[in-house]
């Protein structure tokens, strides 16, 4: 699936918070996108998965407009999991992920065996076939946070949207995770998840980076994290490593007081507006 | 869902209802019943009378507002995430008697116009309830305003039946705010029937989206749901199963607390099991409420919204407690 946001234009009410972004996603890609809190980051995910209707711009879906598509429609082929998910009961990792068939069902929502198989498939994708009884309350972060992808990834997508898949869990939990991005990017499934360790953002072969609405840059992560842009973006001084033998980019912020001197004119709200020829505008958080 | 609870629970309601309409004044045995069951020739007519014609539709009408306001208040606890919400708490069934007492009051007429009053009331107590609720702090605060507008509506009930039923206001006044099945018979039975079954079917249907729910409206929404049109559409229901119930037997409370909660414990939160599940279990309740409101004072009758509440407060204050702790 072909993924084309054409100078598009996102927000709630008044408030900007995605400004013209072009971008285009094809299929099997793994995309993770960064920026500090209030850049975008959810409400790029939303435009994408269809529940946020952008001002301006289009949406292309394999070259449809997206906005022709209905809601049910697009959450059978993009699956989603929104940030720090959770429930308000305690439900079995089976319950859960049975929600995540809800777009091909109707009333009275009963499951068919292609519905099982398909519940079968994610469950053994993320690992949890063997704990599909327990209660969401006795998992670990990681384990949850799997059941809750598995829903998604029970719809057969094929894209997948995370918001912060990896916040909160422990590095083990972490590299697991990246892992499965990993395979199931090989087989197809366009993955792009928010992300705020960039670190963790470097590892994925392609990174966004928004700051305050706008795309900042776009490419590998050695075109996007370089020490002007983490500075543009997060207001943070960094060192950018490459590792000789794996070519990985590695990025270590540094502390003030430490020994190196900021810009001359330090601020973020100077550089970015130098940088995108924009009036000072306040656009706003997130949520 | 687990079948063999369902199936027990069943069979509690069927064996509930049989059982309570041997308690009484009139001494009737479990042998006289089954004769009434099997040979009814060999019963004396008084006694058919008083089993099929007051016993048995007085318990049918518990468990049909048992089961009523427990889907209510099972629906409610899933679709605004508070395990306190119920009719009666939310103010929506005082919202109902308010409606009830205003048609009698105006003497319009008895058997469309005061269920259809009581729908209409509780409509206006869930729009004053949810708006208010919507203005203060996330969860309590929708409890609190249920709490404020269901204390004013039980005022004003009280204040239109003082001013308009004359020399019966006291038994209305009681009537309405604290219920009693005294005014069962077989029409009101079929009335609320006609509301429930309906209810239950489509609730049970809607079962897993009201799971959904549970996971945001965002979470709903990236499935395809629409929490918000599902979230109107579930008031509806709710707000006629509890008009409907009201409008036979006044404002009960806390049994909608209390059988959703009896039934998670047990099964689980999801809503396909729970809410069939609640529903026999509320009715199961409110039969044994009513026989323990007929019998602890005999000859004189308690409202069963006394007897509800020596129950479910406690059970409230657990909740409360439990959530806070």
């Amino acid at each position: 699936m072909r993924i084309l946001l054409e100078r598009v234009t996102a927000g709630y009410g008044d408030r900007v918070a995605l400004r013209e972004v072009e971008l285009e996603v094809r299929e099997g890609e793994l995309l993770s996108v960064v920026g500090p809190n209030g850049a975008g980051k959810t409400t790029l995910l939303r435009v994408i998965a269809g529940i946020l209707r952008p001002q301006r711009g289009k949406v292309y879906v394999d070259g449809r407009p997206a906005s022709r598509l209905s809601p049910r429609e697009i959450s059978k082929r993009i699956g989603a999991v929104a940030q720090d998910p959770g429930t308000n009961f305690d439900f079995t990792v089976e319950e859960l992920v049975e929600l995540g068939r809800l777009p091909y069902l109707s009333f009275p929502d009963r499951l068919g065996p292609r519905d099982r198989e398909a519940v079968e498939r994610a469950l053994r994708l993320v690992g949890l076939s063997t704990l599909r009884k327990r209660r969401l309350s006795t998992l670990s972060g990681g384990e949850r946070r799997k059941a809750f992808i598995a829903a998604a990834l029970a719809r057969e997508p094929e894209v997948l949207l995370l918001d912060e898949p990896t916040a909160h869990l422990d590095i083990k939990a972490q590299v697991e995770l990246i892992q499965l991005f990993r395979d199931w990017a090989g087989e197809g499934i366009t993955v792009i998840a928010t992300a705020h360790d960039l670190n963790l953002a470097a590892t994925f072969p392609r990174v966004l980076l928004l700051a305050k609405g706008e795309l900042l840059a776009d490419g590998n992560p050695q075109a996007v994290f370089t020490p002007e842009n983490v500075r543009l973006a997060f207001d943070v001084e960094a060192d950018i490593g490459i590792d000789t033998r794996t070519g990985e980019v590695t990025i270590r912020y540094l502390l003030p007081g430490n020994g190196y001197q900021r810009g001359r004119d330090g601020g973020m709200d100077g550089d970015l507006r130098h940088a995108l020829g924009e009036k000072p505008d306040i656009f706003g958080a997130e949520r | 869902m687990s079948l063999k609870v369902f199936l027990v629970l069943v069979l509690v309601s069927v064996g509930s209802i049989f059982g309570a309409i041997l308690l009484g004044p009139a001494e009737i045995g479990p042998r006289d019943l089954f004769r009434a069951l099997f040979h009814p020739d060999e019963v004396s007519r008084a006694q058919r009378l008083i089993l099929w014609e007051m016993r048995l539709p007085r318990a049918a009408l518990a468990f049909a507002v048992g089961a009523a306001l427990s889907l209510s208040g099972g629906v409610m606890q899933g679709i605004f995430h508070n395990p306190l919400a119920s009719p009666y708490v939310l103010g929506v069934a005082g919202g109902a008697a308010a409606g009830a007492a205003a048609v009698i009051a105006s003497g319009i007429g008895e058997t469309i116009p005061v269920p259809l009053g009581a729908f209409l009331g509780a409509l206006g107590a869930v729009a004053m309830v949810y708006q208010l609720g919507k203005r203060g702090r996330a969860g309590m605060s929708l409890i609190l305003a249920g709490v404020a507008v269901g204390s004013l509506l039980s005022a004003v009930t009280s204040f239109i039946l003082f001013v308009s039923a004359g020399d019966r206001r006291l038994a209305e006044i009681i009537f309405w705010t604290m219920g009693s099945f005294v005014r069962a018979n077989w029409s009101r039975v079929w009335l609320l029937g006609a509301a429930v079954g309906p209810s239950l079917v489509l609730l049970w249907g809607l079962g897993r989206r009201i799971n959904a729910l549970a996971l945001g409206d965002e979470g709903a929404r990236y499935l395809g749901v629409d929490p918000v049109r599902l979230r109107r559409l579930l008031l509806g229901v709710t707000t006629l199963l509890t008009g409907a119930s009201v409008s036979v037997s006044g404002t009960v409370g806390f049994v909608g607390l209390v059988a959703p909660h009896l039934v998670r414990l047990l099964l689980g939160p999801d809503h396909r099991g729970l809410l069939p599940a609640a529903a026999l279990c509320g009715g199961i309740l409110l039969v044994w409420a009513d026989a323990l409101a007929r019998t602890v004072l005999a000859p004189a009758e308690l409202p069963v919204g006394v007897i509800t509440a020596f129950i479910g407060v406690p059970f409230f204050l657990w909740l409360l407690w439990r959530r806070s702790g």
